[in-house]
């Protein structure tokens, strides 16, 4: 029987691994096939006989050869995925999701706040916002990480700077180099005045959580805050079960949902 | 569609025109069980202990291009003919197709002609007796069986096979109408209606009974969850999981949703009282009763529901 088989990864090589901190690399993979998503979906990144785990790209959907892959060493499957070096084979299976509604932004003043690897679709949106940076009234990029040294992409923060995103970092614990600010990621709030129209949030869990209450607290509406919502996941086209969030599926109704979506839902933040 | 009559020395020449592997129900005192024809088989009664949906999908299986058989099963009761749909919806709609459920399998149904002491499905609103989601149903009366034609499967079966059937007489389709309201009649109790705010402290008690064994969910026709385990080459293998497992939400880092056992519990009843209607369209409960014999714990699922459901709890007597 010929058949579409959804649980079939596409085979991939990593082709460059690059060092974001101690915890976190970004690994940069060739697929045998295109595979052309959408800012905000994710994939299934299958290593043989290990397991499966969901990340999203964090490359621009705009490059189709090669797709990079920022992950944190968490797990089982994770630390797999931090021993690959060049030249392993691995699967994807994607994409997966619903990407962000980049429509629903134009015209207006996006908020995008991130924590730590949270970092990684939302360096996707912000080279996909980048690159049609005039139907946004403005950018600006609040990001917290634990020291300076967990910050991911170091060097790429001026490029996006350039291209004219307002750019505002903090960090938990500063060390003698450190001239930004030190405290939580709301701590930023302060030294921005915003339009309070569209905010994406993506971090730990606690940050999510503070950020979204911060948001609400300034002034933003429930249903222009989009935040990614993390759950355990396996087959990641809604068939399994695991990533259930009240009636939702995460695998399939999102990654992304609007705050106003969720927020009647018991223990999103757990 | 025109309803036929088979008589009952005629059943095993219609099941043995079946293609493929055949699984019927056979008696064994007071219950039911699978077994592969030819064999001795019953078709009254109620549901078998365990559920067929395993016929459709396997509990364990690698998720690779394989030869299928045919495959073909009859006496399928209703409750369990609503979860083969309920699992094609979850399985074969949306925008992924599991390619490994089969939705290939010829289906004869039959009424219910006792019940189970477990059975509630008219306490939810259904009826013991398969309305649709079959290629054939049987229906006792006297002498046979009333055959209803549900597909177009169904349809050739019957035509390439005429010598069988007579036409049904409108006696025979009162006798039968007469039984089907019998059967009803048996299930007593209120009527259970889940609200969509569920008050744990109803059934605090019986929570605290739950050893999170998955028994009741293994055992559920139309409970579906599962887990891949990655194999050599890119194959996977799929098992049968579930959601009364303490691991089965958490996430790296340690967050849990649902760490807790009355968590879980409760999950269990919103999955197929609040959730499923709203992402699949249908109750993900219909009422079989078998995670009632099935409950390490002893907790008798239907009178949680009792507990839960509206209006008064000294009526539910
Ligand atoms: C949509 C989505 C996008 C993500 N994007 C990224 C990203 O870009 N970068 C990144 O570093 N991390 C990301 N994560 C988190 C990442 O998937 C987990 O860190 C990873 O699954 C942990 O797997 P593990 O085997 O190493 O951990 P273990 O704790 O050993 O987990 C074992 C299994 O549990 C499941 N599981 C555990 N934790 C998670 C989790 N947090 N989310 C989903 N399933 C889990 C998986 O099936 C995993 O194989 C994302 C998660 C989701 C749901
Ligand atoms: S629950 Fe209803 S349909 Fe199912 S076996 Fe019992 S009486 Fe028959
Ligand atoms: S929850 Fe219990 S009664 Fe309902 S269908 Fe499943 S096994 Fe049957
Ligand atoms: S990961 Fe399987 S249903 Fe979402």
């Amino acid at each position: 029987m010929p058949l579409t088989n959804p649980y079939k990864p596409i085979i991939a090589k990593v082709t460059r691994v690059v060092d974001e901190t101690p915890s976190i690399k970004t690994f940069t993979l060739v697929p045998e096939e295109k595979i052309e998503f959408k800012t905000g979906q994710f994939v299934q990144f299958t290593v043989p006989e290990v397991g499966e785990a969901p990340f999203t790209p964090s490359s621009s959907p705009f490059v189709k050869e090669e797709m990079d892959i920022t992950i944190m060493k968490a797990g089982r499957v994770t630390e797999a995925i931090h021993c690959l070096k060049e030249g392993d084979i691995v699967g994807i299976r994607g994409p997966l999701g619903k990407g962000y509604p980049l429509e629903e932004f134009y015209g207006k003043e996006v908020l995008v706040l991130g924590g730590g690897v949270g970092m990684a679709p939302l360096r996707s949106l912000l080279l996909t916002l980048i690159a049609q940076k005039t139907k946004f009234k403005r950018i600006v990029l609040l990001y917290g990480a634990r020291t300076p040294e967990d910050i991911v992409y170091k060097d790429q923060f001026a490029a996006w700077e350039q291209e004219g995103v307002k750019i505002h970092r903090s960090v938990d614990k500063g060390d003698g180099t450190w001239k930004e600010r030190v405290g939580v990621v709301t701590v930023l709030f302060d030294e921005v005045k915003l339009d309070n129209e569209i905010a994406i949030v993506c971090g730990p869990p606690i940050m999510m959580k503070f950020g979204t209450f911060k948001l609400l607290e300034i002034g933003y509406k429930p249903e222009n805050i989009y935040l990614s919502m993390e759950k355990n996941m396996s087959c990641g086209i809604g068939k399994c079960g695991h990533c259930a969030l009240g009636p939702y599926f995460v695998c399939k109704d999102g990654p992304v949902f609007k705050y106003s979506e969720i927020k009647n839902i018991e223990d999103i933040w757990d | 569609m025109e309803t036929k009559f088979i008589s009952k020395d005629k059943i095993t020449g219609l099941i043995s025109s079946l293609e493929g592997e055949i699984f019927v129900p056979q008696k064994r005192e007071n219950s039911f069980h699978w077994q592969k024809y030819p064999c001795a088989f019953s078709l009254e009664g109620f549901r078998t202990s365990l559920p067929p949906k395993f016929f459709f999908y396997s509990p364990q299986e690698k998720l690779i291009e394989k030869n299928i058989i045919k495959r073909a099963v009859v006496g399928i009761k209703a409750c369990d003919l609503r979860g083969i749909l309920f699992l094609r919806k979850v399985f074969k709609e949306g925008d992924f197709t599991d390619p490994f459920f089969r939705d290939d399998v010829f289906i004869i149904s039959s009424d219910c002609t006792y019940i189970h002491e477990n059975c509630f499905c008219t306490l939810l609103g259904d009826n013991p007796y398969p309305e649709k989601g079959f290629d054939l149903n049987l229906s006792e009366v006297e002498g046979g069986f009333l055959v209803e034609i549900g597909s177009r499967k169904g349809k050739i079966l019957v035509e390439k096979k005429q010598g069988l059937f007579s036409p049904a007489s409108p006696e025979q389709i009162e006798e039968s109408r007469k039984r089907r309201e019998e059967v009803k009649n048996q299930i007593k109790g209120k009527k259970i209606e889940i609200e969509k705010n569920i008050e744990p402290e109803k059934i605090a008690d019986e929570i605290k009974k739950c050893v999170s064994c998955s028994a009741c969910t293994n055992i559920c026709p139309s409970c579906f969850c599962f887990l891949l385990d990655e194999q050599s080459n890119f194959e996977k293998v799929r098992f049968l999981d579930s959601c009364q497992y303490c691991g089965y939400a958490r996430v790296a880092g340690g967050a849990n949703p649902r760490k807790e056992l009355d968590k879980r519990f409760i999950y269990r009843i919103k999955c197929k009282f609040e959730y499923s209607p709203e992402r699949f369209g249908l109750r993900g409960c219909f009422a079989c009763g078998r995670c009632i014999s099935a409950c390490f714990g002893g907790i008798n699922f239907k009178d949680v529901l009792l507990k839960l459901g509206k209006g008064c709890r000294m009526c539910n007597v």
